[in-house]
């Protein structure tokens, strides 16, 4: 019993000393973090630019901030808005405002060329970011190549099946030999050559129409077919 | 060219050797950030402004290099012709004196 109310008056001893502390802890962070909000902002809304842009305007957006807020020393909530203010409008600024401002226009290799140089510009991340950026041209132009693959592919099936259909279109299925039998076969005044080749061919005298009316064409009475029976 | 375009120009035009940074001009101009910038990247782009990195010690100063911006002698010339053409054509029309006085009302 003893033993439990010494733990207790120990604990609470703790908790008066340390809450306060902690607790401004936790204020001073919260508040570093707060008037960090507006660099944040900054840094975000230019991810959307290329990186070789991004520094340049990282660099002077992060120094115009800090000439905003100088005059706010001691008024954190003055200062806060200000900064927000400002970084959030930043917002409006476009690719092409990017571009304009720092005369950096876009270089993205082409997958069909040459591997770009090792950059050494950026000695301690240069090389790996490098190395990505090789990555992702490999991966580009494995795309590029499965793509023209498939495409000739496609166009090859397309040019097979179509040449298949078109021969069946143009030398048709037709009986070999003179025929026996015959069948009386009306050709009205006027009528088409694919139109009787049409009628004999429901009657099984050729095979199909098209074979009659390619006989007709290529014989040399085939222009004078008379009408009659 | 824009009136917003005319505006920072005029600004440059007050001092035209003098560099500006961008919040300078924002205040001077009344223009929030995102109107500004746009505007600095298309004289930029056409030629009127330099854009450059101010000259400066970061290590000694405690603070980073900010990007000045200055007209360059051809934007001198075209700000100059092009403020004055503008002004020309928004002054307003001279006042119809016939229709401002009143009939016989100039005792």
């Amino acid at each position: 019993m003893r033993l439990t109310v010494m733990t207790a008056a120990v604990v609470s001893l703790a908790v008066a000393l340390f809450s306060q502390p902690i607790t401004e802890m936790f204020h001073e962070e919260i508040r570093t973090r707060l008037s960090r909000l507006p660099n944040a902002l900054i840094f975000l809304i230019a991810l959307r630019f290329p990186r070789e842009i991004r520094r340049d305007l990282v660099d002077e957006w992060t120094a115009e901030l800090l000439a905003v807020v100088s005059d706010t020393e001691g008024l954190p909530v003055t200062r806060l808005l200000a900064g927000l203010e400002y970084a959030w409008d930043l917002y409006r600024f476009r690719r092409a405002d990017a571009r304009m401002l720092t005369g950096i226009r876009r270089r993205r290799p082409h997958p069909g060329g040459p591997l770009p140089p090792l950059p050494d510009d950026d000695l301690i991340w240069g090389a790996e970011r490098h190395a990505v950026r090789i990555k992702r041209l490999e991966r580009s132009r494995a795309t590029l190549l499965a793509m023209a693959t498939v495409f000739v592919w496609v166009i090859a099936t397309a040019g097979g099946v179509g040449y298949h259909y078109y021969l069946a279109y143009v030398t048709p299925p037709n009986f070999s030999g003179p025929g026996t039998g015959s069948v009386v076969v009306q050709i009205k005044p006027g009528q088409s050559a694919t139109a009787v080749g049409d009628r004999l061919a429901a009657l099984g005298v050729v095979a199909s129409a098209r074979a009659f009316s390619n006989a007709a064409n290529s014989s040399p009475e085939g222009e004078a077919l008379e009408p009659g029976t | 060219m824009t009136l917003a375009v005319a505006r920072v120009l005029r600004e440059f035009l007050a001092d035209p050797w003098a560099t500006r940074y961008g919040y300078d001009l924002m205040r001077a101009t009344g223009f929030p950030s995102g109107k500004l910038y746009p505007l600095l990247a298309k004289l930029v782009d056409a030629g009127l402004l330099l854009r450059e990195k101010e000259q400066i010690d970061p290590s000694r100063e405690g603070r980073p290099a900010r990007r000045v911006y200055r007209l360059s002698d051809r934007g001198v010339e075209i700000a100059r012709r092009d403020l004055i053409a503008l002004s020309e054509q928004l002054a307003p029309p001279a006042p119809d004196l016939a229709r401002v006085l009143p009939e016989g009302g100039g005792a």
